[in-house]
């Protein structure tokens, strides 16, 4: 049996959200699969990963238990043996567990685990890991350069500027008045790197786009600014493949005109402190799949597909776009590398069950590393010799 | 939405056109608090309301403050959206911060609003000081918990005795600056109309001793008491706390 | 390696409920703790329904539990170290023949004597009731049967008929006992644990029509073949006159061995001849149709098979003077019941829940209705087999195998147990060429089983494997 290592938790705004994908949407599938044998591995917020069975169970982390069992327990040792080697010592007169790792399934959302950090530690460690890697994830992150490579492709976006936090401290009139030359109002201010629409302002007017300005740089130190699209719809979409792309369903998000899918509203069901929010937050909110026409559908599916290749992106992504229904323009928005919860609800309604979708990320992973390690990087030389 | 006041990060909201309404509101809350009364109003005020600095959205002050810098805060945050209030509503500890801050004149109003306000220093020092042995010799006896279990323990019985101290935990320094400021004799200093809208089953501000006090201290201010409400009035009588605001503004 | 079970707390709570899964039959108990199977591994299906013989029976354990605790402990600093802890051994067999003895007291010089005086006094309550006495009796189909008439015939009378699966002799006289008297149709469902079982039911309740849904294997293990179970079954002619008992035309088992009474068919009885329209999830439409009449009826019950009871409901509507508009009403009102046939969505996929079937004649039904279902996913078949099949387990199951192979799934899911061999040889002969998956833990599957389905998919989930079978 195989055995596969879920990593979630990390250093992000996005923590908690991504303890209920690992849980429900990662864990629990492969663990009824029986064909694998599953690690969870938890890395709590200031940076420290742990390793226990424990951690697989929801109860430890909404009852508050987690902060007892992190106080009791020590961070896990990881072996880069030319792969993944998990060690542990329990507490008995430290008898050491090991446990080789086969594949990764990084199930982090944000900062310093979605972005690409991840990825680039499994990918030294020659480990086998689900999902975009290394580049795919530092481009879909970061909304400047993901808007800058779908630009170039003729995929459109919506006029955009960004800027660096301390030139704008420097010298804010001046960049506002830049920014007033270049785009019309209404526009978002948005921090570069986050996700959950945590920092995003709307703005109609100067003293607005000021004060968003500041809100974003307290998040962010690369701030994008881009206009409205109006007439607007809209709508994201699951993709999952390496070269082989598979499309779920385009679905539509329903909020109200006002407040546009906040962090409350996109996992905690308009509650603060919901616990039924995680995976299943944007499930009661939107129409799957998206009712359009089938022309302007197509459309839609494609550029998603586009983009999606556009940025190198494998196993899994979700993309997001804005439609704009009056000029039919399908306009591109960001890309998640990670969909909350795998977005399984809308795979369930595209026909893809949630074990189905694990075990097919499991395989393409597996696959992609095949196809790496093909790639000779070592080569044998004389260099040393002249030393 | 949010603005940096301060440097902190500041959630609030604004909505409606017409005279301007502030909504301050107590401890341990959040501006989540003003949602329906919120939007009672928002049909013809302008209505503003924020999570105070440790509560909510809100980002915590940086060390323990006091009602002052509360109310300084306060007076930012106006200022960084530019808006002048024709009407402050504060509701319990809301309240007190109100009339500390425009005694100071800190804060400027037209009109001044308290529902269930605080500041009035519980007069009760012999079970105040029953309850501070008891949580000494309680923290001493404990020792051995575990620290949740400890923290739980202690939780419930701030509770147990009606004090909000433990409501929000990592606030404790801040609660005994703000909560125990007696505004009294800030209360004297008012000019502005005022009117205290009480409910008449409210245990944690009563409205015979706290809140007939402030309405003696309060020159000119005018009192209504709620039949069947508790210290969450504008929960309990959402009706007719709108209406009273809407008339007196 | 179990026997460490047997030392926990726990344990005597785990005896009473396995005692509890047999229905307090001592032998039966036995017959299954002899071989001291590991407690903890005894799943759960189901909770312990404390009853005051449950308590009773608790306290006994435990109290033996903990005195032979106490006498190890006593013989080993009195008399002997190695005597004492041998004494220890004998925990389990000493929980198992105290719990199994209690039992059996219990039974004899409390709850057996309470049961003949609760029912001599329904037998004589039941003698004065005016109304007219149903009796349902067969190896499978009971229970639908029953609720199929119940909800026709309430279309015009007042019918009450026994509850749930509670079809024993003391069921029936406790519910007889709580009768208000006001009641038009009486339905009995006779439950055949063991020969002998129907001619004490016929003899307590009387009845004045009868019902012979089927003969199969079920309760082999106390009958031994299906010629057994008929003759059990004929008692009913004894009281019954043969005009009034109907016998389940299309269970070529009953018919072959029984002959008097009259048979109702899916596809008609006496002059009426019913017609399937159509079927799908949400229900059939159907037309019966006789010299006088035709009726078009809709039930939301599906599965063909049931068209002979429903025919039947008809013809006893009518029988009983209900009018056409009441019969049509009747049929209409019924509807699919908790794990027979019943249809629920969910994540998407459309799932049929009749986990409490128990034959191989419901199973025919079931993969015949998902053989004609049209859909865009994929149909999935889940069984774990036929319990209490007795020598007849392995052809049965093989056939089992076959009838799947035959409607073409593309998924077929088998729990694991003693029987899944059988019905994979069978599957392999029948030619099935879909997905395997062969479940070690079901309730891993039931309970989760929207991780399992996508939209698009049809799940038929049919038979049960409760606890006590391994």
């Amino acid at each position: 049996m195989k055995t596969i290592a879920v990593i979630f938790g990390g250093r992000s705004t996005e923590h908690d959200v991504s303890i209920v994908t690992a849980l429900a949407s990662i864990i629990k599938p492969l663990e009824l699969t029986k064909q694998y044998k599953v690690e969870a591995v938890y890395v709590a917020k200031d940076g420290a990963w742990y390793w226990d069975e424990k951690l697989k169970d929801i109860d430890l982390y909404s009852s508050g238990g987690i902060q007892d069992f992190l106080h009791k327990s020590s961070p896990v040792s990881v072996q880069f043996d030319g792969g993944m080697t998990l060690v542990k010592s329990s507490g008995i007169a430290g008898r050491k567990t090991a446990r080789k790792i086969d594949v990764v399934f990084p199930a982090m959302h944000g900062t310093y685990g979605e972005d690409g950090s991840l990825m680039g530690l499994l990918r030294m460690a020659n480990v086998p890991f689900v999902g975009c890697d290394l580049d795919a994830s530092v481009l879909a992150m970061d909304k400047v350069l993901a808007k800058q490579i779908v630009a170039s492709k003729d995929i459109p976006v919506a006029k955009y500027e960004y800027l660096q936090r301390e030139i704008f401290a420097r010298n804010s009139s001046e960049v506002l008045r830049k920014l007033e030359k270049a785009l019309t109002y209404p526009m978002f201010v948005k921090p570069a790197h986050l996700g959950s629409s945590i920092g995003i302002t709307r703005v109609t007017g100067n003293q607005e786009l000021r004060n968003a300005i500041e809100v974003a740089s307290h998040y962010d130190e690369k701030v994008l600014i881009e206009e409205e699209i109006s007439n607007l719809i809209e709508v994201t979409l699951p993709i999952m493949g390496n070269e082989t792309l598979k499309p779920a369903l385009l679905e539509r998000p329903l909020t109200k005109p006002e407040d546009f899918f906040d962090f409350d509203t996109k996992y905690l069901q308009g509650g603060k402190g919901g616990k039924k929010g995680g995976s299943k937050g944007a499930q009661g909110y939107s129409e799957l799949p998206a009712k359009l026409s089938d022309e302007l559908y197509k459309k839609a599916e494609n550029t998603g597909l586009s983009v999606y290749r556009a940025l190198g992106c494998q196993g899994i992504a979700r993309v997001d776009m804005l439609i704009d229904f009056k000029t039919e323009i399908v306009y591109f928005n960001e890309v998640n590398p990670l969909p909350g919860g795998l977005y399984a609800h809308n795979w369930r309604a595209a026909g893809v069950s949630n074990i189905e979708l694990v075990q097919t990320l499991v395989r393409l992973a597996e696959e992609r590393w095949q196809v790496v390690k093909q790639q000779n990087t070592i080569f044998s030389t004389n260099y040393l010799q002249q030393f | 939405m949010q603005l940096i006041v301060d440097s902190l990060i500041t959630n609030y909201t604004r909505a409606g056109r017409g005279k301007v309404i502030v909504l301050l509101h107590g401890w341990g809350d959040s501006l989540a608090t003003f949602n329906d009364l919120g939007r009672e109003l928002a049909g013809g005020f302008e209505v503003i309301t924020l999570d105070l600095p440790g509560f909510g959205q809100t980002q915590s002050p940086k060390f323990a403050w006091t009602l002052d810098d509360y109310a300084h805060f306060v007076k930012n945050f106006l200022d960084k959206l530019g808006v002048k209030p024709d009407v402050i509503v504060g509701h319990s500890n809301g309240g007190a911060l109100a009339i500390r801050g425009l005694s100071m004149d800190v804060l400027k109003s037209e009109k001044l609003v308290l529902l269930a306000s605080s500041g009035v220093r519980n007069t009760k020092s012999v079970q105040r000081n029953l309850i501070k042995t008891i949580a000494k010799i309680g923290k001493i006896s404990t020792f051995w918990m575990p620290r949740r279990h400890k923290q739980k323990l202690q939780k419930w019985l701030y509770g147990a005795v009606g004090s909000d101290m433990l409501v929000v935990p990592h606030m404790q320094e801040t609660f005994r600056q703000t909560v125990r400021q007696d505004i009294q004799k800030d209360a004297l200093k008012i000019t502005v109309p005022t009117l205290l809208i009480y409910g008449d089953k409210d245990r944690a501000t009563p409205s015979q001793s706290i809140g007939n006090k402030l309405h003696k201290l309060i020159s000119g201010s005018q009192m209504e008491v709620i039949p069947e409400a508790g210290h969450f009035i504008h929960h309990d009588a959402l009706g007719v706390v709108a209406k009273l605001i809407k008339d007196f503004a | 390696m179990g026997i460490w079970s047997y030392f926990l707390p726990k344990s005597p709570k785990i005896l009473v409920y396995m005692l509890q899964q047999v229905e307090y039959n001592s032998s039966k108990f036995l017959k299954w703790t002899i071989t001291l199977p590991n407690l903890l591994k005894v799943q759960k299906r189901q909770k312990l329904e404390t009853t005051a013989r449950v308590q009773l029976l608790l306290a006994i354990t435990y109290s033996g539990w903990i005195f032979l605790l106490v006498t190890a402990v006593v013989v080993c600093l009195k008399i002997n170290v190695l005597f004492g802890v041998l004494l220890l051994f004998l925990l389990p067999l000493f929980l198992i023949c105290v719990l199994a003895t209690s039992n059996t007291l219990l039974d004899l010089a409390i709850i057996t004597p309470k049961e003949k005086r609760e029912i001599a006094r329904a037998k004589n309550k039941l003698m004065s009731l005016p109304a007219t006495r149903i009796a349902i009796l067969g190896s499978y189909g009971k229970t639908t049967t029953k609720e199929i008439l119940t909800a026709v015939l309430s279309s015009g009378k007042q019918v009450v008929a026994t509850p749930g699966n509670k079809n024993v002799l003391i069921s029936h006289a406790r519910w007889v006992n709580s009768l208000n008297g006001a009641e038009d149709v009486l339905i009995f469902e006779y439950g055949e644990g063991k020969p002998g079982d129907i001619k004490l039911l016929t003899d307590f309740s009387h009845p004045e029509i009868a019902v012979i849904t089927g003969v199969a294997a079920a309760h082999m293990e106390e009958y031994g073949s299906l010629d057994a179970i008929a003759k059990d079954f004929r008692h009913i002619f004894s009281v019954c006159s043969p005009k009034n008992v109907f016998i389940n035309g299309d269970s070529p088992e009953l018919t072959s061995r029984i002959h008097q009474g009259r048979t109702y068919f899916g596809a008609g009885l006496g002059d009426w001849k019913i017609k399937l329209q159509s079927q799908d999830l949400d229900g059939m439409d159907f037309i019966m149709s006789s010299g006088k009449k035709t009726l078009k009826l809709h039930t939301k019950l599906i599965g063909e098979h049931l068209l002979g009871s429903l025919g039947l409901a008809v013809e006893l509507a009518e029988q009983l003077g209900l009018s056409d508009q009441q019969i049509k009403a009747g049929v209409a009102a019924t509807k699919p019941f908790e794990h027979r046939m019943q249809p629920y969505k969910l994540a998407g996929a459309q799932i049929i829940d009749d986990t409490y079937n128990g034959n191989i004649e419901g199973v025919r039904a079931g993969l015949k209705l998902l053989g004609e279902l049209k859909t865009t996913g994929r149909k999935i078949y889940v069984t774990p087999g036929l319990v209490e099949q007795g020598a007849l387990t392995r052809v049965i199951h093989n056939k089992l195998g076959q009838l799947i192979a035959k409607s073409q799934p593309d998924r077929v899911v088998l729990m694991q147990n003693s029987v899944t061999s059988f019905i994979q040889d069978g599957l392999d002969e029948g030619g099935f060429a879909g997905e395997l998956l062969i479940e070690p833990v079901p309730l891993d599957f039931y309970t989760n089983l929207e991780h399992f389905v996508a939209a698009g998919d049809i799940v038929l989930m049919q038979n049960d494997w409760p606890d006590s079978y391994r």
